[in-house]
């Protein structure tokens, strides 16, 4: 029996031994590379859990990437959140109706054919017959014309603030590419990798998602400072940090979000790993109240609900110290025209005094309150499974609930259930949901689109005051006067709680000290032009 | 009746019985996505299906057929099913059966050699410690194997992949290659990335069937044959190898192929932690998305796999057990 263990531990430490003689080129050819010049960088590696499962342009992570390295759109969104030139040099509207764009002069397509403005034509007209996003998108656009090749106008329906905010996520199709291409989704041959941006993507291997791309060098701006771009796939993050701490990916990278506080301490282990934080511009969790379901659409109700949270020890729980708790205005500090409102406070008495005056009381002595007409009132709160955070927050929540006597009933939907739900059938009472940067933008901004139940309406309001200032924000071009439609409508949260956000965490943002010039953009994460054109050796 | 005749008649009860079965199977899943809850269009449109009309919505779902008459749909399923043609996934925009072929491919890939080493290192550990019952050594492997048995495998593929990639460096953290190698390199590149994955994977299967060889030797050690064998003056290698070994064949043979259709969709942690993509994760996505037609064009080939396996191990039942070969022979047992 000794000879068998023996024999075993032998064979399988050999067997790792010549294994491991068979190793490849490390992943992070960083280290064994030759700067082509002093200061640049020959490959910069990136990790992430967001899987490409196709080169085709309705692929949704293929699209993430494509935008922010091979296509280009007319505008784009700069660090600070201004909208800025990318394939249009400038543009301008008098009305917000009908928008003029003048594109650049000497942008050409990797396969070296010029771009124009009937490119620009064609990818609207396209993409409206074949993306079922279309009109949740540009649904107002009436039409675009090209009456030179530098020249597109863009006429809307009516007027709207944020259509530039719509443009800069779209994407520029060659027209001499697709326009022999009757379904997109099923293109994802090399010409469909085709855009104008600074790289083009060389490779893509489907059995790893490995994603390769290299410079273009007819790219018609300034060179970007790194040659080769590699998009490693990992399906856990775990592994994918194990990763960066071995030095085999540069950064890790996921698209509208950054990584969970509880890897920082192990990486600030790491001399050789900085952790860049940002100011979330969207929110973590928020409390979305249903106005369209019985008890949920009492004003005193929701604001009992907001006393009864205790958010210090949530924001300590959920962000290890790498958060904040936004005020009853909703919306994040870092928004333009953020206006300073009533902090969220947890006081037990109040929220049980408002629930009292609101009539809900314990009639039969079980503990928890009835609705105010003396049925049950078993309010229902639900989120999604598959977001660990969330359900160990909504359980935080019930107790807190439970406390002021709301006996409150969780329910843990997987994400499509979830999704139907929420954004569907407004099923939902009670929901816990993060937003995004993107979704805070959406309608006129400042999250009105969550709110307002004629755009995304997962809190359901049809308040005719709070639609009236969203479609003033909507058509105003003044300053002064955004600036306070925008007041108004953090008021008008404060106030009405259509919504509580819970918590705010930061985004957490790992990158490799090695190289310097790191720029986080709150639409494009790492992966932006700033970083490419600017990042270098230390 | 004659031999040939009674082979005959046995193997088309057993076509008949997998028949029947294939179509029950198919039914049910047929069936099971479509009772989820949850509309497949609403995920494929994500953010933006709140703001989308129902006129787009319904020539989308015209799009995937999911308009029409459920026993319409039911036929087309069972049609493509005959002809592995599922149609495109709703989710990844691509042909659910080349998604299949790519993924089941690398699946096989990762579970052949699991399941043979695993089998094979049960078969031998659990004979030791079966034959040695009671003793040190069959107590630490019983231990081991239990131990490793309860241990969570997304744990123990952690800390394994912690170890030996992560701190030793001796393997890769993940993925199936290290992408755009070539020829024999990318064979032994496979192969070292593979290493780990085989190895946890073989060790769980190793630990599960380890447990049933040794009870089965336990048992049969102490049956009335065992103690003949004995009396009659046989060497104990002899009664091991002739008598022992051989009844315990049928059982080992019936787990391996139960094991071989779960580890083909079972394989979903070890894919996870080493990022591969394989059956296991194209299902749970399928599941997350209500990705119809993948996930009945998945399940279609799962069940193929699994009668498949059972198939096979009811003609090595009749070459490991001469009493069932003859059964066979006569036609009586189907």
């Amino acid at each position: 029996m000794k000879y068998i263990t023996k024999l075993l531990i032998i064979t399988i430490l050999v067997a790792c031994v010549l294994l491991s003689g068979c190793t490849q080129p490390s992943a992070n050819s960083t280290e064994s590379s030759t700067p082509a010049g002093d200061n640049r960088i020959q490959k910069l590696v990136i990790g992430t859990t967001n899987k490409v499962e196709d080169t085709n342009i309705n692929d949704y992570y293929f699209g993430t990437f494509s935008r922010r390295l091979t296509h280009q759109a007319l505008v784009t969104i700069a660090a600070n959140g201004d909208i800025v030139p990318e394939l249009a040099t400038s543009w301008d509207t008098s009305d917000l109706k009908i928008w003029t764009f003048h594109l650049v002069g000497n942008a050409t397509w990797h396969d070296g054919n010029p771009l124009t403005a009937q490119d620009i034509k064609f990818t609207m007209d396209y993409r409206k017959k074949n993306d079922p996003n279309w009109k949740s998108i540009f649904g107002g656009l009436r039409s675009v014309e090209a009456p030179d090749n530098r020249t597109v106008i863009m006429t809307l329906d009516k007027p709207d603030f944020n259509f530039l905010m719509n443009l800069a996520t779209y994407r520029v199709l060659p027209e001499h590419i697709y326009k022999n291409v009757d379904d997109p989704k099923k293109f994802n041959s090399p010409d469909a990798w085709i855009g104008t941006g600074p790289y083009m993507l060389k490779s893509f291997d489907k059995a790893t998602g490995l994603l390769h791309f290299e410079i273009y060098d007819q790219y018609w701006g300034q060179s970007p400072a790194i040659d080769q771009i590699d998009i490693r796939y990992f399906a856990n993050t775990d592994t994918m940090m194990l990763a960066f701490q071995k030095g085999e990916i540069d950064a890790p990278y996921a698209y509208a979000t950054g990584f969970s506080p509880f890897y920082v301490p192990k990486l600030l282990d790491n001399e050789d790993i900085g952790i860049m934080t940002q100011k979330n511009s969207g929110i973590t969790n928020v409390l979305w109240f249903n106005e369209n379901k019985t008890y949920l659409d009492s004003k005193a109700f929701r604001q009992a609900v907001s006393y009864a949270i205790d958010y210090e020890e949530m924001k300590n729980i959920f962000t290890a110290g790498y958060g904040s708790i936004p005020d009853s205005g909703l919306v994040p500090q870092c928004t333009l025209y953020y206006k300073e409102t009533r902090p969220l406070a947890y006081d037990v008495n109040k929220s049980k005094d408002l629930l009292d005056a609101a009539g809900f009381k314990d009639t039969n002595g079980d503990g928890f309150r009835e609705a105010p007409d003396g049925k049950k009132f078993q309010p229902v709160l639900s989120t999604r499974s598959d977001m660990v955070d969330n359900v160990r927050a909504v359980e935080m929540l019930k107790k807190y609930l439970n406390a002021v006597g709301i006996d409150v009933q969780l329910k843990i939907m997987d994400r499509t259930s979830f999704g139907n739900s929420m954004d569907f059938d407004k099923t939902h009472e009670m929901a816990l949901a993060r937003t995004t940067y993107w979704g805070m933008q959406m309608g006129a901004g400042y999250g009105s689109g969550y709110i307002d139940q004629r755009i995304y309406g997962w809190s359901m309001v049809n308040d005719s005051k709070f639609q009236t200032t969203v479609d003033q924000l909507t058509s105003t071009i003044d300053k002064d006067k955004r600036k306070d439609l925008a007041g108004q409508l953090q008021d008008y949260y404060a106030d009405e709680m259509p919504a509580i956000a819970v918590y705010n965490m930061d985004i957490i943002q790992p990158y490799k000290k090695n190289y310097v010039g790191w720029v986080y953009n709150p639409c494009s994460g790492i992966l932006n032009y700033d970083t490419l054109f600017g990042l270098h050796k230390a | 009746m004659s031999q040939a005749e009674g082979k005959t008649r046995f193997f088309a009860g057993k076509v008949l019985r997998y028949g029947i079965t294939l179509v029950i199977i198919l039914t049910i899943n047929f069936a099971i996505p479509r009772a989820m809850p949850g509309d497949p269009m609403i995920n494929l449109l994500g953010d933006e299906a709140a703001r989308i009309d129902n006129q787009i919505l319904g020539e989308l779902r015209a799009q995937y057929g999911l308009d029409r008459p459920i026993q319409d749909q039911y036929i087309e399923y069972m049609l493509g099913a005959g002809r592995l043609d599922f149609g495109y996934s709703i989710h990844k925009n691509l042909k659910v059966t080349d998604l299949i072929y790519d993924r089941l491919f690398w699946t096989l890939v990762l579970i052949f050699p699991s399941i043979a080493i695993g089998g094979l290192l049960a078969l031998v550990l659990g004979a030791i410690a079966g034959f040695r019952h009671g003793s040190k050594v069959d107590r630490l492997l019983t231990g081991a194997s239990i131990l490793m048995y309860s241990c969570p495998s997304f744990l123990f593929a952690m800390i394994i992949v912690t170890i030996f990639s992560f701190h030793l460096g001796w393997f890769p953290l993940g993925n199936i290659s290290s992408g755009r190698t070539q020829g024999f390199a990318y064979l032994l590149d496979i192969g070292w990335h593979l290493f780990l994955p085989v190895a946890i994977l073989a060790t769980f299967e190793a630990a599960y069937i380890f447990l049933i060889v040794r009870n089965s030797i336990t048992q049969i050690m102490g049956e009335y044959f065992i103690f003949v064998a004995k009396a009659k003056g046989l060497s104990a290698r002899v009664i091991e190898l002739r008598h022992v070994m051989r009844n315990v064949l049928p059982q080992f043979i019936s787990i391996m192929a139960l094991n071989f259709g779960f580890m083909v969709s079972g394989a979903l942690i070890i894919e996870i932690v080493f990022s591969l993509n394989g059956m296991g994760t194209l299902i749970y996505d399928a599941v997350m998305s209500r990705d119809y037609p993948v996930l009945q064009g998945a399940f279609v080939f799962l069940t193929i796999f699994v009668l498949a396996a059972n198939f096979l191990a009811d003609v090595l039942y009749g070459i490991t057990d001469p009493r069932i070969g003859d059964s066979m022979s006569t036609g009586k047992m189907t």
